[in-house]
């Protein structure tokens, strides 16, 4: 249970980028997509709304932000599909092999694939389930979620927000490091939220479980997404919260714009950092069926404090089997205290003794990926 | 009821006839019709909250003044860890929710119980914000908003942002047991029932030490009596703990206007100096 993908206040802007774990980046006002008008009639629900109801999961391997490789090309050739895909069929593969009884934990691959290194590869491939498939939208190939910036990525950061988060970083950076306190580690961790951005907004897959199912009233829809048993409630019409007021998730309000579910999120806590956003963060969403079991899903991030641009995309949920299953977190929480108290373990002796060399792969008290 | 006899002598049998030819049912009570969704089942949507002291003691008890009490030279006085408290930590007193009143425990689980209360602090669920299992989410001193449409139903909590998705199809015997179980429901008439199973053993009842084993089975009515209240009953079967199947039942009342608004209180961050506060590297003397 180290910081994984956790990462502190959102390791990313802070170029600790753990690669292959989507955090969750962002989006921008994504372009008119070719299927803006979709020929498909969505089914309505009894209250005459967009039928949006059911269990939808968003697990895919394209991720939020676009490897370099590709550059501003947003859709994959077959070749790259193929190739993307069939590697990660092979380290699931890979992943399913027995181990071999005899190795001791320090044997290990240092690194096991999928950000996973040394003690941390206990959290095999049994665990994880981050979807098999390159995500479509509109039957395309993506090779991101971001299709504004053109290059796929977060834009720059302001001058003013690289320095917020520099002083954010130098103030905790030490205490997340050395496990000094509860509120110095993830949010993922302290079972807060998940680790990444599964509820958000902005809805971002992660490793595992990335399953929602949402339901809707006259007056409200409700998304339950399974990491931590997270609700979230979209009251539809009405104005926001007062500045004051930050909940977790932050508060949504919601409309119908035809055949689509528009959902308009602020008042964020300043905790829930967001590829290093700040208290003026806003998110747009906009869920559209557009074919049988699919719902298009799109996003705009904007924060005139933190980026130099709103920035967006968008991606596809597909339907999925259900029930979605109890995510207990909190209750089982038997790493936070093991990591606080392993590190306090680790500080006694570093004074009774002179201190051991470290193991290779051990996750220390560090944390550091 | 003697205002009942008082009532029917001033009006006679005359009076009654009357009353019933009127409302078109002879002498049976007239049924509180709900408002109906377009599927024609109840609504039962909105925020709701039980307006009672249950979740301190689901039986009957008078006031006292703490949760947590240690020997005194003259009474037991509240517990050092709560004494600041005050009034504000002391037990508001309560008919009970327990038809009949008292829990049918068996004499090993009763012991077990008062117990419990003896170390009500250390083992108390809800003491560490841990998810409440049914019945007791719906009895908090929090609401909850009942999501419904044709197609799903989903109950949200706003202690500890407990969640149950309510199934009308039964997806068979729950696959591990889980805090808040699995959900299947029914309607008969305009009641909805739904079977609970697959709760773990670690939620009690109340904050009294009132507790079950995880066989146990909670099967759960909840019928509109008025345009703004739901008549709540909850069977509890549990063998293992209880010597017969036993019920409680209580009014869930609709919040209207600016209160109709189910609020966050994701309480496992208010818990951590309580469950961490000890391994800080500096602890808070």
């Amino acid at each position: 249970m180290r910081p994984r993908l956790a990462a502190l206040m959102a390791a990313t802007m802070l170029s600790l980028t753990v690669t292959g774990l989507a955090i969750g980046p962002a989006l921008a006002d994504p372009a008119p997509p070719a299927n803006a008008a979709p020929a498909y009639a969505a089914p309505r629900n009894e209250f005459g709304q967009p039928d949006l109801q059911g269990i939808w999961t968003n697990a895919t391997l394209t991720e939020l932000e676009r490897p370099a490789e590709y550059g501003d090309r947003l859709v994959m050739t077959p070749q790259e599909v193929a190739k993307t895909e069939g590697a990660n069929a092979k380290a699931v593969a890979d992943g399913n092999a027995p181990t071999d009884p005899k190795l001791k934990v320090t044997d290990l691959p240092y690194d096991c694939g999928r950000g996973f290194k040394g003690v941390d590869c206990g959290y095999n491939a049994g665990w994880v389930d981050p979807g098999s498939t390159v995500m479509r939208v509109g039957g395309e190939p993506r090779t991101s979620f971001i299709t504004n910036p053109a290059n796929g990525r977060t834009p720059p950061l302001l001058p003013e927000a690289r320095q917020r988060l520099q002083a954010l970083y130098a103030r905790y950076r030490g205490a997340y490091e050395h496990a000094d306190n509860p509120e110095t580690r993830s949010l993922g961790e302290r079972c807060l939220l998940s680790f990444g951005n599964s509820a958000g907004p902005v809805m971002l897959p992660l490793l595992y479980n990335n399953n929602y199912q949402i339901v809707q009233t006259k007056d409200s829809v409700a998304i339950l997404v399974e990491m931590v048993h997270d609700v979230r409630i979209i009251r539809l019409g009405g104005t926001h919260l007062p500045a004051s007021m930050r909940p977790w998730l932050g508060d949504s309000v919601g409309h119908y714009e035809g055949q689509t579910l528009v959902v308009e999120t602020t008042n964020f806590p300043p905790q829930q950092n967001f590829h290093g956003s700040s208290e003026n963060l806003k998110v747009t969403e906009r869920f559209t069926r557009v074919a049988p079991g699919r719902i298009l899903y799109q996003f705009t991030v904007e924060d005139p404090t933190t980026w130099t641009q709103p920035w967006g995309g968008e991606y596809e949920f597909g339907a999925t089997k259900g029930p979605i299953y109890e995510y207990a977190c909190h209750e089982g929480n038997y790493a936070l205290k093991d990591i606080l108290a392993g590190a306090r373990a680790q500080e006694q002796q570093a004074t009774a003794t002179p201190p051991p060399a470290p193991m290779p792969g051990s996750a220390g008290g560090g944390g550091t990926q | 009821m003697f205002m009942g006899l008082k009532w029917m002598a001033a009006w006679g049998l005359a009076g009654l006839l009357a009353l019933a030819s009127a409302s078109g049912a002879l002498a049976a009570p007239q049924a509180f019709k709900p408002h109906h969704l377009p599927d024609g089942h109840p609504d039962f949507n909105g925020v709701w909250q039980a307006m009672n002291s249950a979740n301190y003691d689901i039986e009957p008890h008078t006031a006292r003044a703490a949760l947590a009490f240690r020997p005194g030279p003259v009474v037991p006085v509240p517990a050092k860890e709560v004494v600041a408290l005050g009034a504000v930590g002391a037990v508001p007193a309560g008919l009970g929710v327990v038809e009949g009143g008292e829990i049918p425990y068996t004499a090993a689980a009763k012991a077990q119980r008062d117990d419990n209360r003896a170390h009500y602090l250390e083992r108390d669920p809800e003491v560490k914000c841990y998810l409440p299992g049914v019945p007791r989410a719906n009895y908090m001193a929090l609401p909850f908003q009942i999501f419904q449409s044709a197609k799903e139903m989903l109950f949200a909590y706003e202690y500890a942002g407990a969640v149950r998705n309510i199934m009308f199809t039964n997806p068979g015997p729950a696959p591990i047991d889980s805090w808040m179980g699995q959900s299947v429901a029914h309607w008969e008439g305009d009641t909805l029932v739904v079977e609970v199973t697959g709760q773990n053993d670690s939620t009690w009842f109340d904050r009294a030490g009132n507790f079950h084993s995880a066989d146990m089975k909670v099967v759960e009515r909840y019928t509109l009596s008025d345009p703004d209240t739901i008549r709540y009953e909850a069977e509890i079967t549990d063998p293992a703990t209880f010597t017969r199947p036993w019920k409680i039942s209580m009014n869930l009342y609709r919040r209207k206007g600016e209160d109709a608004r189910l609020q966050q209180f994701k309480c496992v961050e208010f818990v951590e100096e309580l469950m961490y506060g000890q391994y800080r590297k500096e602890p808070l003397k």
